[in-house]
Order: structure tokens, then sequence, then C-alpha cells
């Protein structure tokens, strides 16, 4: 059989400052990926540098602009949300426009780490922009997570989908126990069209079968989360999924090009 | 309010040693911090602030590279180096090749935000090498009974063994151990251990606190630390100015015993 050409929605390079081993060197970015390529077919990634989450997410997306350039393919950068939009709104839109031109596709939404607000309502002016340019947001359950005991605020997740129904709003695993929540992955799911989940952590039992099943194949995305989980364990779940060959590809890699040249910036 | 700073800054030498410079995703600092608190040094007449670059908390090589671009900044600044002891072969390099290089004053720890005990294997070459060379130590201490459960890793009892097993160390707890009832059991940790000092950075600006300290263990072990950004050093320069502890004692904590334990002229 054919080998799945992969495109990785979530991956992290730098340094993680409590762990040698979730540190990814990139200083030759390029090599990196091109052993990727060679080892798993991943022909491309969504690259989210760590110094964003864990210094300044402004200083640590100028980093990974610069680290782009080395990129080529369905190479792109994640931006981590920069809070110095809240002072001036205003120039988020440039930003957006900026930073794609720099290569990024996603933002990144850190709202616990970081201290700001999600909620439809008081990021309105920022995901109103994201949706005009069907410019995709990502956020992570642990980061909206009240007590970090399962206490996910779904409803506020279904609130933004709603508002902001061209904004692809997809939901990033992080080590949270996604095997136990499909009643509300279909749930926002089945409600909403632009909500998507990444799979590397959909650990339950046929989990990756039975959403493709009920929602269809063009929902999930494939991701490695690497450093914090084996590359090879995510892309060979996806290759050994009871799936048909179509609907393996749309998880692999063309659900997210979809998202991607879905975005409305291509003249800029 | 401004007369009452101006006399502060006119009147003592001024040393805070524990700040920060650089920011944090999750600070959500507007404007620019280390500006504006370069600023306010030099309004306020700071002689020397010894910090600890944020970024070295967050990251080792670009974290170094922050802290040597920041000494840039200013003469007046110092620097803390940050050992991480979960890269801890870098954070050895770093203490062997610069210990002892003008503008490097000591060391900083923060076991909660690396997320290890001090009595973890990841640190015992550092204490080591800090009692070897008679190292200054400042480190992050906080109670551990609150929601943050990574403060636990910063119980300033559990640094109080390490000072007591590594005497020739000598260690800052920083915060004053925390807070509520933990700021008055450092003192026996205190009145115990002559190679532990304290200071209030940050939030912990009690009422008689001060006064309590300086009954109980003296004022030569107290040090003026702000932890800016975090806290602005207006409140800090008028907390200590305010309390009731005789001149000699703010004479000391405002910079004296600062300027003793780095060794500054």
């Amino acid at each position: 059989m054919e080998s799945l050409k992969f495109v990785d929605a979530n991956t992290w390079i730098g340094e993680n400052y409590l762990s040698r081993e979730y540190s990814i060197e990139d200083k030759n970015l390029a090599g990196l990926l091109g052993q990727r390529i060679k080892k798993y077919n991943i022909a491309g990634s969504i690259i989210s540098h760590h110094l964003s989450l864990f210094y300044w997410p402004r200083q640590g997306n100028d980093l990974l602009a610069a680290k782009l350039k080395e990129a080529r393919g369905d190479n792109f950068g994640a931006i981590l949300f920069e809070q110095e939009y809240f002072c001036e709104p205003h120039l988020f839109e440039k930003g957006i426009k900026d930073r794609y031109a720099q290569g990024f596709r996603i933002v990144r939404l850190f709202p616990k780490s970081n201290k700001y607000p999600f909620e439809a309502r008081l990021m309105s002016k920022f995901y109103e922009v994201l949706d005009h340019y069907s410019f995709p947001a990502m956020i992570g359950l642990d980061e909206i997570d009240v007590t970090g005991n399962k206490a996910i605020q779904w409803e506020r997740l279904a609130d933004i989908a709603e508002r902001f129904s061209s904004m692809p709003l997809i939901i990033d695993g992080q080590n949270s126990k996604s095997l136990l929540y499909n009643s509300y992955f279909l749930s926002l799911m089945q409600s909403f069209g632009n909500i998507y989940i990444t799979t590397h952590n959909l650990y339950g039992v046929a989990q990756i079968e039975n959403l493709v099943s009920c929602t269809g194949k063009e929902r999930l995305l494939f991701d490695s989360y690497s450093p914090y989980q084996d590359i090879g364990l995510s892309a060979q779940r996806i290759e050994e999924a009871e799936l048909k060959k179509d609907e393996k590809e749309a998880i692999a890699g063309k659900n997210i090009k979809k998202l991607i040249s879905n975005i409305k910036l291509g003249q800029v | 309010m401004e007369q009452r700073l101006k006399k502060i800054m006119e009147k003592y030498q001024i040393i805070d040693s524990h700040l920060h410079l650089g920011v944090l995703g999750y600070m959500n600092i507007l404007g620019d911090p280390d500006g504006s608190m370069l600023k306010l040094m030099e309004k306020y007449g700071l002689d020397y602030a010894v910090f600890s670059h944020h970024a070295a908390l967050a990251s080792t090589t670009f974290g170094w590279e922050k802290t040597i671009e920041a000494l840039g900044k200013d003469s007046k600044l110092y620097a803390y180096i940050v050992f991480n002891p979960n890269h801890g072969d870098f954070g050895m390099k770093l203490l062997e090749e610069n210990i002892g290089k003008e503008r490097f004053s000591g060391v900083k720890i923060h076991p909660s935000w690396h997320r290890c005990y001090p009595a973890d294997a990841r640190y015992k070459r550092f204490w080591e090498y800090a009692h070897q060379n008679k190292l200054v130590v400042l480190s992050h201490s906080w109670n551990p009974d609150v929601a943050n459960p990574d403060q636990k890793y910063s119980d300033p009892f559990l640094l109080a063994d390490i000072a007591k097993k590594y005497r020739d160390i000598t260690l800052i707890l920083a915060h004053g151990g925390g807070r509520g009832a933990y700021l008055y059991k450092v003192l026996d940790i205190l009145k115990e251990n002559k190679n532990i000092y304290v200071d209030f950075a940050g939030d912990i600006l009690l009422p008689g606190l001060l006064e309590d300290y300086v009954d109980a263990i003296g004022s030569k072990r107290i040090l003026f630390g702000t932890d800016m950004p975090w806290s602005d050093i207006r409140y800090h320069l008028l907390w200590i100015e305010g309390s009731e502890i005789d001149e000699k004692d703010k004479r000391n904590i405002f910079g004296l015993n600062a300027k003793r334990l780095f060794k500054l002229t």
C-alpha cells in the first residue's frame, strides 16, 4: 500500500525549559523537516515555537518567522495570540496579514497559560477578523479546563463556533483525556460545521473510526503533538485505521491543507 | 507621595536585590516593562539592581542571550545566573564560565517554575558547587498550602534543609517564604540559620511584618527586593520607609545589606 502523505497540524520546536527530552533544536529547521519527510512522509507541518508559550508570544512568533524562511512546501507557522492586541485591537487585522505573509496559517489560543479571555463576547473583535478571512483558530482542551480535572468549558467553544462560523475552530487535545469526550466532540461537530479535532490523543478504542463514521472524514486533523508524543505513533495510528483510503488521506493531510487554502489572504 | 519618595531616594542607598527584566506571556504587561523599570530606577535613585531575566527562567540559551543583552541597558544592573535543574549541564557550564565575573552577583533558582524539589538529584551538583564557591543563591520560596500545586517545590523548609547541609551557601528566601502563617514560620528558619537571608519581593507588604522581623532577627539579613515588574517599586519604598523601625535598620534593608552581600562598591 502506498504510504499516506501527512501534514502535521500541530508540532512544537524550540526549547522546553522543563525538559531536554521535550526540547527540539530549532537551529536547522530545514534539516528537521527533511528527516520527517524521509522517516514519516510528513510533507508539511504547522509549527509552534516553545518560546511563544513559555516566554512571550510576540517574541516567539518573531523568532519562528525567521525560522520559517528555511522551511519549504507545506510548512507553516502557528501564531500564538499576541496580547498586545488587547490594547490596540485595530492593529490585529494588519498583524494577521503580516504574519500570513511570514508563513503563519493558524492562530493558537492559550488563555489559561497566558491569562486572557477566549470567550466569544470578549474576543469578538479578534474573532471577527479571523472569521472574515476564514483564518483558523486552534485552542487546547487543557487551556479551557477550569479545574484541570475535566471541567472543560464546552459551551463556550460552542458559542464561538456558532457566532464565527467561517472561522475554522480546531480543538487540540493537548494532554487531556480526549478518549472520554466523544459525546462532546460529536455534539460540537454535528452542531457546527467549523469544528475540527486533532487526532494525537484520540486514544479510545476505535475512536477515530467512530468519529469518522458519525461525522465524516473532513473533521479530523492529523497531528503529531511532537515532541510530547511519538510522531511515528500518531502517524501509524492513521495508517492503520480501519478507514477507506480517501478517509485516511483526508485526515492525514488533505483536511488541514484545505483549511489553509481557504484562508482568504492569498493575495497578500 | 512624590515628595515622600523623593526624600527616600535622597536619604538612602537603595539596592534592589530581586527584580526581573523581560516580559512573560501570562503577565500581560502593557507597554515596555524594561523601559518603565529603568525609568523608575533612575527616577528613584537606585544604586544597583540585581535581576534575573524572565527569559532565563523560561529558556536556557535564549535566556542567557537576553541576560547579557539586558546588562548592556544600564551599568547599574547586575545579574543572577539562572540555574535550571532540568538543563543542568547548561547551567553548570554557565556557572563555571561566569561566576566571579563582574556584574554577576549570584544565582537564581526557582524550584516551582522548574518543578524540581531542592533535594532532587538534579540540583545536587549545583548545591555542591555553590557551597564550594560560597555563592549567594536567591531562591523563590512559597508556602505549599495554596491552590497552585507547583508552590510545593519551593517550600522554605525544604530550602532550609539545603542551607543547613551546605553552610557556605548564602541562601536568600524570596518573598518571605510566601503567605499567611508561613511568613512567621520562616522566622524560625532565619533564627536557626545564619546563612539564610530573606526578601519581601512581590505583593507581601503586610503592616507590621517588617517590624516583627527586625524585632526577631535584626535587620542585617533582610534585603530590599521588589520583584519588578510584578510589583511596583514605589510600594516597596513607601512600605519600608513607613515602617516603625530604627533609621539604621532602614539603611541596612534599603541597601547596606545587599552592598555587603554582593560586594558592591
